[in-house]
């Protein structure tokens, strides 16, 4: 006969899983706040081009911060519990990634490796080693990046910069190539990765429209990305 | 595809990354079906047991031979999948396929007359030792040390290899493997059984085993209790509760009659009230 015990044991349990969870979510919340901080911070792209050095250089102080939220989750979660609780920072993460992407891409020009990602977090690359930082995650913020370079593009036509587009659409493109490789099953990653066409097309249409009007310094060459950063401080 | 470009490359890497990821799941999830069939069959199984025919002992036994057959084959290929990974990101594979297993698994003990195992209880049965060259043990459980007596030859036969394994396994490396079982999982399955019970107290309500009936009741209302004594918002919990309360009070109403009218008169009584809502329901198709 069922005895008494097991909900009682149930209950407990549903008990603790509650008070694990309310901690994390604070931490969450602390992370949250920096990452909203950063990305305030990034917003500046889109109106002023000579202070993306300063904005990177603060977006990364808030990264800094992230990562001691970071380090105290690692702490809080078990070994290979990670995706029991997963569901709390997996958003924030992903904004963070875009995050970071974005900024390494601007102070840069390429896109930032899982690798580094996860070290400017803390975070590990392989599961195995700890606390790490879920590929499907990264690749969603990846994702985002494409979609806010998209905005970065017009925004730098409208400032006066017809060189960098050119730049973004390359890079936007090799991202494109880059997640046809992938076997995506049909989950949220999935339809994210179907809206990246959209931001290609976006980007094509500005450089289509530049290209007529005559607006293009240069062909694109290998060089292009190595004369925006040298041009930055002349600007 | 421009083989130098370092986001390509980068890409391949998580491409391959992805698609073991998927094929991981994949075959998880194949193992979770099989596991779900044959739980259904051994509950059908469970289902001819009849009084009239004294069959109770071979069925149960029968029942118990393959559920433990599940656990050294399906779900020990699920625990080998899952070995040395974080098996919280996999759970939803064979979710399915696990309530399904635990609602025939107590649906069984159940019917043996017994105490109902833990979820505790049950994770032991999926922790397994295996030696590095494929040799296979199940680790020993007490619960099963503590059930012999009662339980028939052949569980005692399955022990006796058992042993001899052991011997093996001191000369080789061993490695141990679990399938993890959420308590939460193991609760939802728990509730299944809830109709199955009913289905029980119902159908031996046609075989004339007024006992069962009265037996199936007194479950039915301590499951139930226990369920209302939990205190989670979690909506197939919830749903499932709800269920159960139908299936209580159905049996309750079977209980009542067989007491007012005696058990021959019971029989024709429910017949209109009983007989069509119970082929209706199923597991899993309440709305």
């Amino acid at each position: 006969f069922p005895n008494h015990g097991i909900f009682l044991k149930f209950q407990s349990y549903l008990d603790n899983e509650q008070e694990t969870r309310e901690q994390i979510r604070t931490i969450v919340r602390e992370i949250e706040q920096h990452a909203k901080e950063a990305t305030i911070h990034l917003q500046i792209i889109h109106s002023k081009i000579e202070k993306i050095p300063s904005a990177c250089f603060e977006a990364r102080k808030c990264f800094d911060e992230c990562r001691k939220g970071y380090e105290q989750l690692s702490k809080l979660i078990p070994p290979k519990q990670y995706y029991r609780y997963c569901d709390h920072w997996l958003f924030i993460t992903q904004r963070l990634i875009f995050l970071i992407s974005l900024t390494v891409y601007l102070e840069a020009g390429f896109l930032v490796s899982r690798e580094t990602a996860a070290e400017i977090l803390g975070l590990q690359t392989s599961q195995a080693d700890g606390f790490h930082l879920d590929i499907e995650d990264y690749l969603m913020g990846v994702l985002l990046l494409a979609s806010e370079l998209s905005r970065f593009a017009k925004n730098l036509v409208t400032l006066g910069d017809y060189n960098r587009p050119l730049n973004i659409s390359q890079f936007v493109s090799d991202l494109n190539s880059g997640f046809r490789l992938l076997n995506l099953k049909n989950d949220s990653l999935r339809k994210r990765f179907d809206a990246l066409k959209y931001d290609v097309k976006k980007i094509e249409e500005v450089i289509y429209d530049i290209s007529i009007r005559g607006l293009i310094p240069k062909p694109i060459s290998m060089e292009t990305n190595q004369q925006t950063s040298e041009e930055k401080p002349s600007e | 595809v421009d083989d130098d470009n370092p986001i390509i490359c980068a890409f391949k890497g998580y491409a391959k990354e992805l698609d073991s990821k998927h094929d991981r799941y994949e075959r998880i999830v194949k193992h979770s079906r099989d596991i779900t069939i044959e739980s259904k069959r051994i509950i059908f199984l469970l289902h001819t047991i009849d009084s009239k025919k004294n069959n109770a002992e071979k069925i149960i036994s029968d029942a118990q031979k393959r559920l433990e057959a599940l656990c050294h084959t399906h779900f020990l290929s699920i625990a080998k999948e899952l070995e040395g990974l974080d098996p919280y990101q996999y759970a939803r594979a064979y979710s399915s396929g696990l309530q399904e297993f635990v609602e025939a698994f107590t649906f069984c003990e159940f019917l043996n007359g017994k105490t109902l195992s833990s979820w505790e209880d049950l994770q032991k049965q999926f922790s397994y030792k295996v030696a590095e060259k494929g040799n296979i043990k199940v680790e020993e459980v007490d619960k099963v040390k503590g059930d012999d007596e009662e339980k028939t030859d052949e569980v005692k036969e399955v022990e006796a290899p058992k042993d001899e394994t052991e011997v093996v396994l001191e000369e080789t490396k061993v490695k141990e493997l679990s399938c993890l079982i959420q308590p939460m999982e193991f609760v939802l399955g728990l509730a299944d059984v809830t109709g199955e019970v009913m289905r029980r107290c119902i159908n031996s309500l046609g075989s004339g085993d007024i006992e069962a009936c009265f037996t199936a009741c007194r479950m039915l209302q301590a499951l139930y209790s226990g369920y209302l004594s939990l205190n989670v918002r979690h909506r197939d919990l919830y749903h499932k509760t709800q269920t159960m309360e139908q299936s209580v009070l159905k049996t309750e109403d079977v209980c009542y009659n067989v007491k007012i009218r005696g058990g021959e008169a019971a029989k024709w009584g429910t017949v209109e009230s009983f007989g069509k809502a119970n082929f209706d329901e199923d597991e899993g198709f309440y709305g």
